[in-house]
Parts: structure tokens; C-alpha cells; sequence
């Protein structure tokens, strides 16, 4: 067998690669972005898969060449030691610390974009997470929560294309997590707590509402749905929600 | 030992393909066909002679097939494509069928007698359908629900218990469960009746028009609920709301019939404030016998093995509802408010309010919807209540 163990592990970096690069062919990447901000995320991942894809290309391409030039069958000299080499551990500790370093503070805008620069808009709606659904509410025409013509959904979100929605998140029971993978928004939702979370779809159509933080048996049932539609059609979508909530019939 | 290396470092790999041999055997094993269990929940497990055990055995499976072939009779007037689709293992008929075992069997059990795994950690517990009872129905006061009534459930789910609303799964889909629902329900009834019916008996074997006759008692109840003529339709107000004093008007009306003990008499178990505080109410439909054998434990009269070989789940007292957390189980809709209240809420202890005109209901609705906004610090009470407020302390 020999160096071909040296050859086997050689296929991790060959094969992870090709995986990688071939991904997007086949659809297996990131889901499509439909959202204003969402090419900050995607962009902070791919410099960090860059990042983090090169030193793994290097170390499994150092693994193997240690593993041919010393293997047992070829060679008869006995292992030396080393007490190591104080310049090498200096940039190896400096290199990794100064790139996360700068990985920290350039993530800092896309940060506060999606977390801390709340708009100034009023909340489109209330999500509340409960096992295993989503129950929405929106406030009505009054604009306020907790008035007699607040309306009533469960498992379908609709929002308007092109204009920046708040929501306010919570949770009934444990923690979950709103995620909106076509959104780039992903928030744990906590009891006790009112969690805003905003974003701008910019495209009409379907998207996947889901739960991202395990919350119970049922986790997997816990799925719902984002639809983006124009403001005529969610301003119609309301009214009909209303209507039926007030049927007398 | 002086192995050679190359022998030294595969030797560890002869376990791969050992464990993927034991694992694909483990895993391909046939797979032992499922049958319903016989439900002798609430009765002791010997009522019944090993030969009447069969027989209801039997008799069940040729009228209702097993939980992976489901089968049916015409007279129960149930839609075999249908059934298929909802029976069977997760996954099963070419990854269409199964939708039960999908979607609701952790909850509802196999047999539908609402035992399932996760039944224990819920309060309320999950419907067992074997009773045919169910609680938010469309129906007239003692009806079986309609199909649109279930499904209704099905997408809505039940707000404030642990019935989830399953509103993106299609259409066909939801039909199917619907349809398998009412498919354990009506097998759960019948072998009810035919364990009854042979204990009261004491034959051990019924004759086949003495079957079709339990069965079609059942069947008749589910034939009368999909008839236009069961449907509660709420006559409209006679006078309708135009404003907001209008609104108000009723709403105090409304509280007025809340409080009369004559009237709707709410007062007795919603409370004084409308927080589901008015006191014990006893047991629903499912716990009620279940509660009189309790009991009997706690009196000595029944040992507690006794108890745990004729029920699954410990008991649950039911409590009335709170009115005040904008929450409705039955669904938030006038109608469906004013349904719960002139047919009551099948099962429980809400009773069909029969005192009540069709105007009184109205504005009970109006005052029931105005609660969740109603200050409890300068919640009104009529002074006529101050006596009973009293007592109860």
C-alpha cells in the first residue's frame, strides 16, 4: 500500500474542490437571492469560503507531501526531533489572528445592515412562532397591534415587492428561528422577547419560510411561506383575510 | 506480533464491509405487516372471551382492512383512493401515500385513539377519533362534523393546542387525511358498538345483518353530517350593526346575558372576568369515565394496575376557556363563535345555549370579541353579580 494512502488523501482537496466548483452547475448552491441586501451575506460568504478554501487546499497539499516524502516503506532513517521553529509559530499565530481581525471588522457594516440599523417604518406584521407553525398577524388599517381589526393567518406570510418590511418575532413557546433563505434572514425568535427583523424582497413569487433552530419533534413540519407580491395584490390579500375573518355566515 | 505493514494498516478495514453487511441485513429485514390494534381502552382486558376477541379481530379486518391496506365497505360511503393515499408507511405507494403516518401519527396513534408518542406531553391530548367526537363542527348541536369542517381544522390548525395547521399541504392531500379521519373514526365507532353489542350479548359471534346494522348506525350519523340541512347557518341580526354605538350596545347587551344566570349563564364556568376562573367543570367526553375509575383508586375501590390496563394516557380535567387571550380554538370568526355557543362545543362541557335567540347569541358574540381589549383592572360588573363574586370567595 505504501504512498498510496498519501494518494487517498489527496483526493479529499481534488474531490472537495471539484465539489465545490461544480455545486452551482447542478444547483446545489445557495438558494436564489431575491432580496435588496442579501449580496452583502453572499458576499462576506464567499470571501470567507475563499478565505478558509485556500488554507484548506494548502494543508491537505502539505498533509500529503509529508505523507509521500515520509513514508515508512521508503525510508529506513529513524524520526528526528525538533524543538519547532519559534519564526514559523510567529506567523502562523499572527496570520490567522490578523485575518480574523480583519474578517470581524469587515463584516461590520453587513452586520448593523441586517441587525442594528432598524428601519423607521412601522411592523408589516407579527410572526410568532409556535411549535410547529408560524401565526401571523397584521395590524389593519389602524396600524396598531392589539386592536379589534388586527388580521389573522397562519403559515403564509405576504408582504409587498420593493418596500422594506419590519416584522416583529416571537415565540409562544421555545426558541425557534425565522428563516427566509431567498431573503439572506435568518433570526431566533426567543419567548419572552419582541425581535424586529426587516428586509426588501425585490422579486414577486413563492419563497420558503422554515424553521432553523431545532424546536422540538416536529421541527421538520415547521415550514411555511414568504409570498412577494405587488402592493395592489397584498393590499387586496388583507382585505380578503379581513372579509373572511368577519364572516357572519 | 510481526505482521506485515501492509497487512497492519488494512486490517482494520475488514469491519466496513462486515458492518455494511450487518447493517443492510438489519435494514432489509421484512417488514412485519401492521395491524390496528383491538381497543379495549376503558374496559378490563379479559370483558371479552379470547373467541369474541377474535371475532372482533376479524370482523374489523374484513370490514376495514389493516393500517397498509386499508379497505372498505359501499355502505360506509368512504373513497378508497383516497384512504390509500393517507394510509400506509411515511413514504410508502411510490412516496404519495403514507400522509397519516406522515403528518400525524405521533399525535393521533395508529388506530386514531389519540395515544401516540408525544400524546402524553399534551394537554389538551390529542383527538382520539375512535369516539367520532369532535369539537369545532359547523354542524347542528350532537352532530358528527362535516368533511369541510375537518379540513377546515386541518388548515387552520388549533390555535392555542398543539394541532399544527398543515394550510400548505395540496389540496388532494388534505382531502385524503380528511377522508382517512373520518375512516378511523367510523372504524373506532363501529368496533365500539360490536364490542358492546357482544358483551351484551354474550355471543361470541354476531350474525352478518346484525353487523350491517351496528355499522350502518354508525355511518348514518357521518351520512347525516355532509346533508346541507346540518350546517348551523346563523340567521342574520335582525336589526344590523351600523355604528359603533350600535357595536356598544350589544356588547352591553351582550354581558348582561353573559352574567344572567337564565340567560347564557357564561358567568358559572368563564368566570367573573372572563378568565376561564369560574370553577371546575369536571371532564370532557374522552376523560369522564376515565375520571369516575381515578377515583375509584383513590377510594381503594381499583387498584392502580387495574386502572393502567384499561386506559393509556392519565386523566385531564378540562378547563373552560380563558376569553381574554384573543385566541380561539374553534376560530375567530363570528360564526364560528356563534356556532360554538348555540351548539356548544361537542364532547365538553359547553352545552348548546337553547335559551338564547338567534339576536341574544349575536351580541354574546360581540361582547366575547370585545373582552381581549377590555381593561381587567376597570372591568364593569354588573351589581347584580357582586353576591356570586362573593360566594366564590
Amino acid at each position: 500500500m505504501g504512498r498510496i494512502w498519501s494518494l487517498f488523501f489527496l483526493l479529499v482537496p481534488i474531490l472537495g474542490t471539484i465539489t465545490i466548483v461544480a455545486a452551482p452547475y447542478y444547483d446545489h448552491w445557495l438558494p436564489k437571492d431575491v432580496s435588496a441586501e442579501g449580496y452583502q451575506v453572499d458576499h462576506l460568504f464567499n470571501f470567507i469560503l475563499w478565505i478558509t478554501g485556500i488554507v484548506f487546499i494548502g494543508t491537505e497539499v502539505a498533509l500529503f507531501w509529508f505523507m509521500w516524502k515520509y513514508d515508512a516503506e521508503k525510508n529506513d532513517q529513524p524520526a528526528k526531533y525538533t524543538h519547532g521553529s519559534h519564526h514559523l509559530e510567529i506567523v502562523w499565530t499572527l496570520l490567522p489572528a490578523v485575518t480574523l481581525l480583519f474578517m470581524a471588522i469587515y463584516q461590520m457594516n453587513a452586520w448593523a445592515e441586517h441587525k442594528i440599523k432598524k428601519p423607521q417604518v412601522a411592523p408589516l406584521a407579527e410572526v410568532t412562532a409556535r411549535q410547529f407553525e408560524w401565526r401571523i398577524r397584521y395590524p389593519g388599517p389602524d396600524g396598531k397591534f392589539d386592536t379589534p381589526d388586527d388580521i389573522y393567518d397562519v403559515n403564509l406570510l405576504v408582504v409587498p415587492v420593493d418596500e422594506v418590511v419590519l416584522i416583529n418575532l416571537r415565540s409562544m413557546d421555545v426558541l425557534h428561528s425565522f428563516f427566509l433563505p431567498n431573503l439572506r434572514v435568518k433570526q431566533d425568535a426567543l419567548p419572552g422577547r419582541v425581535i424586529p427583523v426587516w428586509f426588501r424582497a425585490v422579486e414577486q413569487g413563492d419563497y420558503d419560510l422554515v424553521c432553523a433552530e431545532l424546536c422540538g419533534w416536529g421541527h421538520y413540519k415547521m415550514k411555511g411561506r414568504l409570498r412577494v407580491v405587488s402592493r395592489e395584490e397584498y393590499e387586496a390579500h388583507l382585505q380578503k383575510l379581513s372579509r373572511e375573518q368577519e364572516a357572519t355566515q | 506480533m510481526n505482521l506485515p505493514a501492509a497487512y497492519r494498516c488494512c486490517r482494520g478495514l475488514w469491519a466496513v464491509p462486515a458492518l455494511l453487511l450487518v447493517f443492510g441485513l438489519v435494514g432489509c429485514g421484512s417488514q412485519q405487516e401492521l395491524y390496528f390494534p383491538l381497543n379495549m381502552e376503558g374496559r378490563d382486558p379479559d370483558a371479552l372471551t379470547p373467541q369474541q376477541k377474535q371475532f372482533v379481530v376479524n370482523t374489523m379486518y374484513r370490514a376495514f382492512g389493516s393500517p397498509d391496506v386499508p379497505r372498505t365497505v359501499p355502505q360506509a360511503g368512504l373513497d378508497i383512493n383516497k384512504l390509500f393515499l393517507a394510509a400506509g408507511p411515511a413514504g410508502g405507494h411510490g412516496n404519495l401515500g403514507g400522509l397519516y403516518r406522515l403528518h400525524c401519527v405521533h399525535c393521533h396513534g395508529i388506530s386514531g385513539n389519540g395515544a401516540g408518542p408525544t400524546a402524553r406531553f399534551l394537554n389538551p391530548y390529542p383527538r382520539n377519533f375512535q369516539k367520532g367526537i369532535f369539537k369545532f363542527t359547523s354542524t347542528k348541536a350532537g352532530m358528527k362534523p362535516s368533511r369541510a369542517d375537518l379540513k377546515r381544522t386541518l388548515r387552520q390548525g388549533i390555535h392555542g393546542t398543539a394541532m399544527p395547521s398543515f394550510v400548505l399541504l395540496p389540496e388532494e392531500q388534505l382531502d385524503a387525511l380528511v377522508e382517512y379521519v373520518v375512516y378511523l373514526a367510523i372504524r373506532g365507532q363501529f368496533e365500539e358498538l360490536l364490542i358492546g353489542t357482544l358483551i351484551e350479548e354474550g355471543a361470541d359471534t354476531l350474525d352478518d345483518d346484525v353487523l350491517e346494522e351496528l355499522l350502518e348506525n354508525v355511518v348514518s350519523q357521518w351520512r347525516a353530517a355532509e346533508d346541507p340541512s346540518a350546517v348551523l347557518v346563523p340567521p342574520p341580526r335582525s336589526k344590523p350593526i351600523r355604528s359603533e354605538e350600535d357595536r356598544l350596545a350589544a356588547v352591553e347587551h351582550g354581558r348582561k346575558l353573559y352574567y344572567d344566570p337564565k340567560k347564557g349563564n357564561c358567568v358559572k364556568c368563564h368566570g367573573v372576568h372572563g378568565l376561564g376562573d369560574g370553577g371546575d367543570v369536571g371532564h370532557d367526553d374522552w376523560n369522564k369515565q376515565k375520571a369516575e375509575d381515578w377515583n375509584k383508586v383513590l377510594a381503594g375501590q381499583m387498584s392502580e394496575s387495574q386502572f393502567w390496563s384499561r386506559w393509556l394516557l392519565p386523566v385531564q380535567q378540562i378547563r373552560p376557556r380563558n376569553l381574554r387571550l384573543n385566541i380561539y380554538r374553534g376560530g375567530r370568526r363570528p360564526v364560528d363563535i356563534y356556532r360554538r355557543i348555540a351548539a356548544g362545543i361537542k364532547g365538553t362541557p359547553m352545552p348548546a345555549h337553547t335559551a338564547l335567540s338567534s339576536d341574544e347569541i349575536w351580541d354574546l358574540v360581540e361582547f366575547v370579541r370585545q373582552l381581549p381589549y377590555e381593561d381587567l383592572s376597570q372591568f364593569a360588573r354588573p351589581a347584580e353579580t357582586h353576591g356570586a363574586g362573593k360566594q366564590r370567595l
